[in-house]
């Protein structure tokens, strides 16, 4: 009782810890919520200046519905005072909420919505005199030879009106350049307060719109819980029950309770990096557009792209991992079980520090790679720092869970299953964590450089000092490239599974798998230059890298070779994994072919960092790890739930969300060979002045976003299949696909100890002359380890 | 053996500690919970008290204390779990290559494998600036710079500290403290595996008093590597910041120096975009004549170079310097924490034979913590 | 018009097919496969060709010619896309300092040939615009004076002769950014504090000089930089 009153207390302490942390800032108004004119003054090539103090005058306190006044735009200070001549003086930009702007003389010209100064080129030679008194003539006056103007705003009915006016204040030699110096303000009047006035609808702030989503995703996710605890119990739905129910999840080392949640954490964030993609594609739509300013644009990429990988693939291949190792081999658990829950607990803690950014709209917009020297400029956001933190903690939980299954897989095997007698997913997994936790400490130290270079002020990056930028392009690929075959090479693991299963043969060619998997994972580490060809490292390196690039192609084209052999003389059973399964061979063979582009040299100086790139990288990360999670889902979802999922739902799922996202990547290689670029808040179409994107490949773009919204809602049909396999689905038997690996012999869900320690299961061979003895580099290796000590004698 | 603090952990073992080992690892534990807040409140409030090279908020002060304090509770709950480890469940490895070693150990060696590339890391971070930024002493000789301009170049700590046996001490007592204290964890370790009939006999002990008295000895060596720990932290943070006198006697030999100053008095420090030293005076050249065989000389013979002291940014140099030490000195701190505990529980009687590989995993990480040491010393404080 | 440059089209087009070939081989077999060897009755009907029992590992399926002939194979393929793609490496890395080179040396230069010589313009990069410094070079060869409205803002125009080589000096003020020629399909980083260089070869098949279409090409700016950075374009002109 006393113990259960102190779990109850300390739960209620760490959600309400949690929910502070969550909650939004004090100074929650993101810097960046300013409307129009973001783009503010840089179209002149100035710098922003506090010393040029722009200003609205004729602005009434509050104004009256659809009065016209009549303002006067001027500024002071910056460099115009130094002109010599008054030519070339300053411009404006104008912008109001609501109401109408009108020029009043010449000087001003409307532009869509906006107002701004009429200005002509009267120094086409460039020499710093007008043309037309060289000439001879008499000087013409534009609207760019003043530091004041007239504009006549007519207010609208109702609400208020907020200008904001930008000025650009020149040194009169017309040339766009750092002399040159900006400003902005922003200023709010406020309009008459009847009642019967219609309110404007103002456009959501995509921000709020983001964390509305998240908060409600938590909600939901928090509503899932408590059902499932209820019916789990129904007759125990209180408190008292309810306490201990859910301590033994918070604090469970038992890897089946840890992969469940990392799961629930990877699904939840496969949702918010959903709706961050959503919220991009509605900016990307159509040419041109505002919906996202460039400040927000920046920071939903990069978490977008941090989400995806570090907080939701990643999740839920340890999910995978965490269920199955154990009982694939044969063991009770992990070697190190409370350390098992430290690398999970490490990730939700660090999510929020990641997201804190978020919240204060001021989230890291560096990019997930993060590249230096702007990762540690002052014009990167605030939460960079704390982007950087929380990244750091994922790093030791990765390294942690690279420690424990490494451990793990070489130790706890269950008698009778040698190296060469483990499934494939066991296999992806130790190659995978191998590659994981040799290369993250090299990115780890890199991010511990960021962090002290942004808090205490070291310079590693710091250029005016000698700081390199290319000393963390090397630290973050050395780490990044094989980071992106740790989440693949599971997915290979999960394929072989399934459609070794599914075909009933077993997987050809094992040892050419597993030395392709090795093969992979030694290759990881020296190509990862590829992602700096145009870097400006050394032409050596870019050439070697490109060769180790071109070889990779080879192990993987014989798994995926290997993997259709295996349907050979089979007898090939349609169930939704297997539809996924297939599935991926398509799009991770497409994705790996576009990929094969990138190492030759000469093509990859016109496809670096377009939508090449992305629509490769989403074929290998969506089409091969995500659809390979959701084979595997559908596989093992009755083993671990204990029962067996829809298969019409399945099907649905799969027509719905395969179809919808070849829509979606598939037009973005076309894209970017025309010239999108990637991360860029907007692009541009072809027009009469310059070519770019053809009018009409362009409306590819909204056809993307519409996929993108399809593909984002069907995945919520497999959300509710598991939802509703949980409440109501048939009871699985242990074995229901007909797979042989141990996994398979423990009942739906499996019992805790999966195994029985003393006791394991001991696994048989259906081969002939089984090689009971390690091969020579085994013995080797086990020669060059020292036995223990046999204890001198116990008390 | 058995605690009897909780009458229901035999059937419910808490997740707060303590913990009955026969039934293997705990299922339940608060404390990875517990320290990953601790650990995000820390990170939090640590980069909210520092924003960009300077103090921004000191009141975040708190927040980093009370991200210590959460990190250490969760210490606190993981050793109340581990303290009555007695070694019953020490599981082995099945099959090749590791058969019959003993897990804990293998995930020992895997971890140390991960550290060496965080060290390898910082070693390749340090080795790409130094070849690839001119070197002070370098450019001082070239007479590429003009009093009162700030040159970039990188500078050794090791030309600070390798420049005087006295300047040296500090790290030379570093390396001896903690190749000695490798020593005494192997005695620790030795003797915790001793028998009780050897540890009777070579003590003069009574077979009944063995297993208390044994586990003393183990913690008073557990002790002293802690003590010698602290001693490398304690000497390291002098050598940083405080610096030290002469001894009277020996003021002579110093160049009549009375005082040894420490890295942070002569301007080492990672802010230093405008660091000046005596070394690079041409008037002193640290107490030697310029090389006359240098560009320097001639320019100044030449009266092309007013000569002066030179001003360097040296900030590179000294984050690579303190971020590597440091770091290293970090893992020594950790080593400190895990020593603690272990003392703690030596004293409690806590060792014996069938738990005594514990101290040899700890082992394990204290050479290696050494061995990054006996690198860094010479790649940093010597050359 | 082209894509980017003439050595890019041709390993383009090349690779288009062989990936073609090979995507259609792979998806075909599968095809094949998946709808052949499907189960005739569902789950109970399957022949057990290999042992597949719980707690068994199964037979080995293996076929050492076929695994080795698909290892061989992709490899040759392979080695030929390696081949193909080496020899345009020596239009994007030029040695500027070789006369030998495609590009001969700089026309400013006494010892370079006249017929065979590139001209070194500047380009500067800082957050969020675009300088180009045409130097010494006359208006007909290089003119950086212009400036054009591009979507809402004010955007530099680089004029530059059809059939002259030109080797760019990029340096930045900042962090890094990236000039894309999106025409000519080239791009190199301007890192600060590291001097980086790129050849632009204008030709009026990219640049469509004066037709019909959008006569200017864009530079547009690709390594992230920060707010402006999708704004941070240039024009590009070509002229015979």
């Amino acid at each position: 009782m006393k113990q259960n009153s102190l779990a109850r207390i300390l739960v209620l302490l760490i959600v309400l810890g949690l929910a502070l942390s969550v909650a939004p800032q004090a100074d929650s108004l993101p810097n960046g919520i300013i409307g129009q004119s973001e783009k503010g003054c840089t179209c002149h090539g100035a710098v922003p200046d506090a010393g040029v103090t722009p200003s609205i005058e004729g602005l009434p306190t509050t104004f009256n519905a659809s009065t016209t006044y009549t303002l006067t735009i001027s500024f002071s200070g910056g460099p115009s005072g130094q002109a010599a001549e008054p030519h070339n003086l300053g411009g404006f930009n104008l912008a109001t909420s609501s109401g109408i702007l009108e020029a009043v003389d010449d000087t001003v010209k409307i532009e869509g919505d906006q107002a701004t100064h009429n200005g002509i080129d009267d120094d086409l030679d460039g020499n710093g005199l007008q043309d037309a008194i060289e000439a001879g003539g008499e000087a013409i006056i534009s609207g760019n030879d003043y530091t004041s103007w007239l504009v006549n705003w007519t207010s609208p009915s109702s609400g208020s009106s907020t200008f904001t006016l930008a000025v650009n204040s020149v040194n009169g030699d017309g040339k766009a350049s750092a002399d040159d110096a900006w400003n902005l303000m922003s200023v709010t009047v406020a309009g008459p307060s009847t009642g019967a006035a219609v309110e404007e609808l103002q456009s959501a702030d995509p921000f709020v719109v983001l964390v509305t989503l998240i908060f409600v995703s938590g909600i939901l996710l928090a509503a899932v819980i408590l059902y499932t605890f209820y019916r789990v119990s129904p007759d125990g739905f209180n408190w008292e029950s309810f306490a201990p129910w859910i301590t033994e999840w918070l604090t469970s080392t038992d890897h089946k309770k840890v992969g469940t949640l990392y799961f629930l954490a990877g699904f939840f964030f496969l949702g918010v990096g959903g709706i961050m993609a959503m919220l991009i594609r509605i900016q990307l739509a159509v040419p041109g557009n505002d919906f996202l300013t460039q400040d927000q644009y920046n920071q939903f990429f990069t978490m977008h792209g941090t989400t995806m990988i570090f907080l939701a693939a990643m999740p839920l291949i340890n999910g995978f991992a965490n269920w199955l190792i154990p009982l694939q081999i044969g063991a009770h658990d992990l070697a190190l079980p409370r350390i098992n829950a430290m690398s999970f607990w490490l990730q939700p803690v660090g999510a929020i520090l990641i997201f804190t950014g978020v919240f204060s709209g001021q989230a890291a917009d560096t990019g997930w790679t993060g590249y230096a020297p702007y990762i540690v400029s002052e014009t990167a956001h605030s939460g960079t720092t704390m982007w950087v933190a929380g990244q750091i903690m994922l790093v030791a939980s990765s390294t942690l869970t690279g420690i424990n299954f490494l451990t793990t897989i070489c130790s706890m095997r269950a008698p009778g299953m040698g190296w060469m007698q483990m499934p494939l997913f066991t296999w992806s997994i130790f190659v995978a964590n191998l590659m994981l936790f040799i290369s993250i400490p090299a990115w780890g130290v890199g991010l511990i450089q960021v962090y002290l270079d942004r808090t205490i002020g070291t310079a590693f990056y710091h250029v005016a000092s000698g700081g390199d930028p290319l000393l963390w392009s090397h630290l973050f690929w050395y780490f990044g490239h094989p980071e992106v075959y740790v989440v693949i090479l599971p997915a290979f693991g999960v394929i072989s599974e399934v459609l070794s299963t599914s075909a009933r043969r077993s997987v050809f060619g094992y040892r050419s798998m597993v030395y392709a998997m090795a093969g992979i994972g030694i290759v990881a580490f020296i190509v990862y230059g590829h992602h700096m060809f145009t870097s400006g490292m050394s032409p050596t390196l870019r050439f070697v890298t490109m060769l180790s690039t071109m070889l990779v192609a080879v192990p993987t084209g014989i798994k995926i070779f290997n993997w259709l052999k295996t349907m050979h003389k089979g007898s090939l059973v349609y169930r939704t994994h297997t539809l996924w399964a297939l599935g991926f061979l398509v799009t991770f063979t497409l994705g790996g072919i576009s990929g094969m582009f990138f190492p030759s040299l000469a093509m990859d100086t016109h496809l670096h960092e377009t939508y090449f790139v992305v629509a490769h990288f989403h074929y290998v990360f969506v089409g091969g790890t995500v659809f390979g999670m959701f084979a595997a889902v559908y596989y093992w979802f009755p083993k671990m739930s204990g029962r067996m999922m829809d298969e019409k739902w399945g099907l649905l799922h799969f027509l719905t969300a395969f179809v919808s996202y070849n829509g979606i990547f598939w037009p973005m290689h076309k894209l970017g060979v025309l010239g999108m670029a990637r991360r860029h808040h907007t692009w541009f179409i072809t027009t009469d002045d310059y070519t770019n994107i053809p009018a009409e490949m362009a409306s590819w773009n909204m056809f993307i976003t519409v996929s993108a919204f399809i593909f984002f809602f069907s995945n919520f049909i497999l959300v509710g299949n598991m939802v509703k396999t949980i409440v109501s689905g048939e009871k699985a038997p242990a074995d229901p696909w007909g797979g042989w690996s141990f996994e398979w012999m423990t009942s739906s869900p499996p019992p805790t100890p999966s195994f029985d320690p003393h006791n394991p299961p001991v696994l048989h061979d259906a081969n002939e002359h089984v090689a009971t003895e390690p091969t020579i580099f085994g013995q080797w290796f086990e020669s060059l380890m020292m036995p223990e000590d046999e204890t001198e004698g116990i008390h | 053996m058995s605690d009897d603090h909780d009458h229901d952990y035999d059937h419910h073992p808490s997740p707060w500690g303590p913990h009955d080992w026969s039934h293997g690892a705990p299922h339940n534990s608060f404390a990875p919970l517990v320290m990953s807040i601790g650990i995000g409140i820390f990170l939090y409030a640590l980069a909210s008290v520092f924003v960009g090279g300077e103090v921004a908020n000191l009141g975040a002060l708190s927040g980093v204390m009370l991200g210590i304090i959460v990190i250490t509770i969760g210490l606190l709950i993981w050793w109340r779990q581990d303290m009555s480890f007695d070694g019953t469940y020490e599981p082995k490895a099945t099959g090749a290559p590791f058969r019959n070693i003993d897990l804990r150990k293998i995930a020992m060696w895997v971890f140390l494998m991960s550290e060496m590339m965080v060290f390898t890391s910082l070693f390749s971070t340090y080795i790409r600036y130094r070849l690839g930024i001119p070197n002070c002493e370098e450019v001082f000789l070239s007479g590429e710079w003009i009093e009162g301009t700030s040159v970039v170049c990188f500078e050794p700590a090791a030309h600070l500290i390798a420049s005087s046996w006295f300047h040296l001490a500090p790290g030379a007592a570093n390396t001896f403290a903690l190749i000695i204290s490798s020593f005494t964890i192997v005695l620790a370790l030795k003797t915790a595996k001793m028998s009780n009939k050897k540890y009777a006999d070579r003590y003069e002990v009574e077979l009944s008093d063995v297993h208390s008295h044994r586990s003393r000895k183990v913690a008073m060596f557990l002790g002293s590597t802690l003590f010698l720990a602290t001693l490398f932290l304690t000497l390291k943070m002098i050598e940083w910041f405080v610096g030290f006198p002469t001894p009277g006697p020996l003021t002579e030999l110093n160049h009549g120096h009375s005082e040894i100053a420490s890295l942070y008095s002569e301007g080492y420090t990672i802010h230093a975009s405008a660091y000046q030293h005596h070394a690079y005076d041409t008037a002193y050249h640290g107490g030697h004549e310029i090389p006359h065989d240098s560009a320097l000389y001639s320019m100044m013979q030449a009266g092309t170079h007013p000569g002066g002291i030179m001003m360097a940014d040296i900030r590179v140099g000294a984050s690579t310097f303190f971020v590597t030490t440091g770091t290293h000195g970090m893992h020594v701190l950790g080593g400190m924490i895990g020593l603690s505990y272990m003392t703690f529980k030596g004293l409690r009687g806590g060792y014996g034979p069938s738990n005594a590989v514990s101290i040899e995993y700890f082992g394990l990480y204290w050479h290696f913590v050494d061995l990054v040491w006996v690198l860094v010393f010479p790649f940093f404080y010597l050359f | 018009m082209g894509i980017a440059s003439a050595a890019f089209e041709s390993l383009w087009n090349e690779y288009v097919l062989w990936s073609a070939l090979v995507g259609g081989f792979t998806f075909i077999w599968m095809a094949h496969h998946s709808l052949t060897y499907r189960s005739k009755d569902g789950d109970d009907d399957w022949v057990d060709v290999d042992g597949i029992e719980v707690g068994v590992f199964p037979k080995h399926n293996d076929n050492i010619t076929l695994e080795l002939a698909w290892t061989i194979i992709p490899f040759i393929l392979i080695v030929y896309l390696t081949w193909i793609s080496w020899g345009p490496i020596n239009d994007v890395w030029a040695d500027p300092s070789d006369p030998a080179s495609q590009y001969g040396l700089d026309c400013t230069d006494p010892a370079a040939d006249s017929n065979k010589c590139h001209h070194v313009i500047d380009i500067t990069a800082q957050q969020w615009f675009w300088s180009f410094d045409c130097g010494e070079l006359g208006p007909s060869l290089c003119d950086s004076s212009q400036y054009q409205d591009l979507n809402g803002t004010t955007v530099p125009v680089l004029s530059l002769k059809e059939g002259e080589f030109y080797l760019a000096n990029l340096t930045s003020l900042d962090v890094t950014h990236a000039p894309w020629f999106v025409e000519f399909g080239v791009k190199e980083d301007a890192v600060p504090g590291l001097d980086t260089q790129v050849w632009i070869i204008p030709t009026c098949e990219q640049a469509d000089c004066g037709g019909e279409e959008g006569e200017s090409t864009l530079l547009l700016c690709t390594e992230y930089c920060g707010d402006d950075h999708a704004y941070m374009a240039a024009i590009v002109n070509v002229h015979k």
